[in-house]
């Protein structure tokens, strides 16, 4: 069982994910925007840090780039979802440190098994 | 005594001294001897007079003291009185007194004898006389007393007195005599002062005889020789035998006379040689003052042409610098007037404008000139392509205030272009100078110099029409266009090109450099460094291939979108330079970037409610769930779904609208439940960011 922390804005993919997640028995944080997310990582250790690309306050580009200055926190896995799928975003994304990136949509199936991936 | 001779001998200065010493010495013993025998005898007479007065004194009071003492006895005698005895006393001790002076003085025999017998009257009179007639007196016996005086006691008394009155007598006999004496003595002295001056004066008139014969006379000699060489004549020194001063002096003139003969005669010999130097330097100086004459002649004619060639090199000089034509007409006219020495001019050019400058000339006759332009001389230069020259009176203008008959020359000058088509006339007056044919040819020689500039002047103003038409038609192109040579230079740009790039604040005229245009881009756009590599990419190439084209983003003052390429411009199969064109894609630019960020938008959109309704699709077909939770699962699908629907609805209308096929419904609602609508974008409190 791992600690994640899911940060996205819209409730109906929270509740995708967190279901599947929490099925799987994660335990399962929520932060609604980038703000918040920071606020929750400062707070807690999480194992994994899902976070939406396009989120209100900041993005989930802007909280990837801060985590990576908190030295504590640089063990942190970290997936970035995004609707933007092209290449170019992905490596964007790779550069500032991120260790997964899964483009929308998604198969729930196929997070759960990228997201084992990365706790093993 | 020898030796003192001979010294004395040596020197003149050494003899006058010592007879001058001499002479000295006479003059003072003779005066010490004067002197001390003047002084012995007044000395002696002063002495013997003295002496005499001393005793005649002491006898008078020997006489008076004796007389007193008679006196004073014979009244006491009388009257018994005691106080006459005491003066009676009294004259003892002073007569005592005047005897013992009177014995201290030298004496003669007769005196010494008169002395002691007054002594012993006195002695006697003390001891016998005065006791004995003094008992008289008193026992009153005065019978007694007058038979004792009556016995010759007084005797003495009146001898003393009779020899007072001889010893006065005598002493006044011995004073004549000591006057006679002294008398005899001065006269005696004079007599041997006088002998004494008159062997002084013999002494002195001898020593200047001897002075003047030893120096005066030699001396003389030696002038008078010296003269009489002075004169050209053989001298002849008697005094070359003497030691002394004169000797040497005679010596040296004698040596010096000797040397002066022997040298004049070399001199003389070298005068002579001198004198024909200098007779064959005189006609060498005149040779060179002939030569230099025709030097200053040549130097003349020299400055002339060296001022005539300032003069014209002057004028070519203006000619070249000058590419406006008024301007270059009105330095013609002033150069080739001042050239030509000439005192006023006018050029006029063979084009339909007649375009005119003068010097010297005032409007009045400017216009004059024109007038008479198709009837006067000119017509004649026209016709013969020769300069003319007319003579004519001068006016009373030209002449001011000179009265005398004056003319003026005028030179009508052709200016012809090289198919000897008349271009130009100058006209040059001169007031009272004639002109002459050289002048006239130097004239026509700076008219082929001036049509050359003339030519020059008409090929840059049409170069000028050419180029301004060029850059009209450059400025109406909406491109920025700027034209740079081999070097980096800005040939040329266009309005566009200023006005886009905000080059028109620079001044025109000066050569824009690519350091300077790279300078001035530095402030306005962002990526200055690509732009730099592009430009040099594209100068440095000398393909006739195209290239790609560059992108600029001005930064200054608002942000623009400028679209850059190179096109290279040939002459001969050569590149010689490169067009850069600007051209503003800002509004194309915007929208490309709209429509990107639009589709981007979109497909954020779309993919969002897609990833739902998938995900919960699949869990519902791969999963195991609870009703309630399969109930929740399809209801998120269908609100999905609706909302894909209404997002696709509205790309639809979107659409519509940009085409112009949009169809609207009019109906009225309250615009605050517009605002309330909880999908509304303009909801307060609601995110920022339009884009989901």
């Amino acid at each position: 069982m791992a600690h994640i922390l899911l940060a996205e804005d819209e409730p109906v993919l929270r509740m995708l994910i967190g279901d599947t997640l929490e099925d799987e028995g994660h335990q399962l944080d929520i932060a609604c925007d980038g703000e918040e997310a920071l606020q929750r990582i400062e707070q807690s250790h999480y194992d994994l840090i899902i976070l939406d690309y396009m989120m209100p306050k900041l993005t989930g580009y802007e909280v990837l780039l801060h985590i990576k200055h908190i030295p504590e926190k640089g063990s942190c896995k970290i997936m970035i979802l995004s609707a933007k799928s092209q290449h170019a975003e992905q490596e964007k994304m790779r550069a500032a440190g991120a260790d997964a990136f899964i483009p929308k949509p998604f198969s729930p199936m196929e997070l759960v098994r990228v997201v084992e991936d990365m706790l093993s | 005594m020898s030796e003192i001779r001979q010294i004395l001998k040596k020197s003149i200065t050494r003899r006058f001294t010592a007879m001058m010493l001499t002479l000295l010495s006479l003059l003072v013993a003779g005066a010490v001897i004067v002197l001390y025998m003047n002084d012995s005898s007044f000395s002696q007479y002063q002495t013997t007079l003295k002496a005499s007065m001393e005793k005649r004194v002491l006898v008078e009071q020997i006489v008076e003291h004796t007389n007193q003492i008679f006196f004073r006895a014979r009244g006491y005698y009388a009257f018994l009185n005691p106080n006459e005895y005491n003066q009676l006393f009294v004259e003892k001790q002073k007569l005592e007194q005047a005897i013992a002076a009177y014995k201290k003085l030298p004496l003669t025999s007769q005196e010494q004898v008169v002395v002691s017998s007054i002594e012993s009257f006195q002695s006697n009179f003390f001891t016998n006389i005065f006791p004995l007639a003094s008992g008289y007196a008193k026992a009153g016996d005065y019978e007694a007393l007058r038979a004792f005086s009556s016995s010759g006691v007084n005797q003495e008394v009146n001898n003393l007195m009779s020899y007072a009155a001889n010893y006065k007598k005598q002493n006044e006999q011995l004073l004549l005599q000591e006057n006679r004496t002294l008398f005899a003595n001065v006269i005696s002295q004079s007599q041997w002062f006088v002998l004494y001056i008159v062997v002084v004066l013999i002494f002195s008139i001898w020593v200047t005889r001897r002075t003047t014969r030893d120096i005066g006379a030699p001396l003389e000699r030696l002038s008078v020789e010296a003269d009489r060489f002075s004169r050209g004549e053989l001298p002849h020194f008697q005094d070359l035998h003497r030691v002394d001063e004169i000797g040497n002096l005679a010596r040296s003139l004698d040596y010096l006379i000797r040397q002066i003969q022997v040298k004049e005669e070399t001199l003389m010999a070298q005068n002579e040689e001198l004198q024909a130097q200098q007779d064959e330097l005189m006609m060498q100086q005149e040779e060179l003052m002939m030569q230099q004459e025709e030097l200053q002649e040549a130097l003349a004619k020299m400055e002339d042409n060296e001022r005539y060639l300032q003069k014209r090199n002057r004028l070519i000089q203006s000619l070249a610098n000058t590419l406006d034509k008024q301007e270059l007409l009105q330095s013609i006219i002033r150069n080739i007037v001042e050239v030509m020495d000439a005192d006023k001019g006018v050029i006029v050019l063979m084009n339909t404008d007649q375009d005119v400058s003068s010097f010297g000339v005032s409007e009045l006759g400017v216009d004059q000139f024109l007038r008479g332009l198709d009837h006067g001389p000119l017509v004649r230069v026209q016709e013969t392509r020769e300069p003319y020259v007319l003579v004519r009176e001068s006016t009373d203008a030209e002449r001011g205030y000179q009265e005398a008959y004056s003319q003026t020359y005028e030179l009508y000058l052709p200016v012809l272009h090289a198919d000897q088509e008349l271009v130009a006339c100058i006209v040059v007056s001169r007031i009272g100078r004639s002109l002459s044919p050289q002048e006239q040819q130097m004239a026509m020689g700076l008219s082929e110099q001036i049509s050359l500039s003339l030519d020059k002047l008409a090929m840059h103003e049409e170069t000028e029409k050419q180029r301004q038409i060029t850059q009209d038609m450059l400025d109406t192109i909406q491109e920025g266009v700027q034209l740079v040579d081999n070097n980096g230079v800005t040939v040329q740009v266009n309005r566009t090109f200023r006005e886009l790039l905000q080059f028109d604040q620079c001044p025109a005229g000066q050569p824009l450099e690519l350091s300077g245009y790279f300078r001035h881009m530095d402030g306005l756009i962002c990526d200055h460094q690509e732009l730099v590599a592009f430009v040099k990419t594209a100068l440095s190439e000398d393909g006739t291939g195209g290239f790609a084209t560059h992108l600029i983003e001005l930064t200054h003052p608002h942000v623009r979108y400028i679209q850059l390429y190179a096109e290279h411009l040939f002459r001969d199969q050569k590149k010689w330079g490169t067009l850069l064109v600007y051209r503003d894609i800002t509004k194309e630019y915007e929208i490309d970037q709209m429509k990107s960020e639009f589709v981007s938008t979109v497909s954020h959109e779309l993919r969002t409610p897609l990833a739902s309704v998938l995900g919960f699709a699949e869990l519902l077909l791969n999963k195991e769930l609870k009703p309630e939770r399969q109930q929740r699962y399809m209801t998120a699908i269908y609100q999905e779904a609706k909302r894909l629907t209404a997002l696709i609805n509205d790309f639809l209308d979107l659409q519509r609208m940009e085409s112009g096929r949009q169809s609207y419904e009019e109906e009225q609602f309250a615009i605050d439940q517009l605002i309330n609508w909880p999908g509304s974008i303009h909801r307060p409190g609601n995110r920022a960011r339009p884009s989901r």
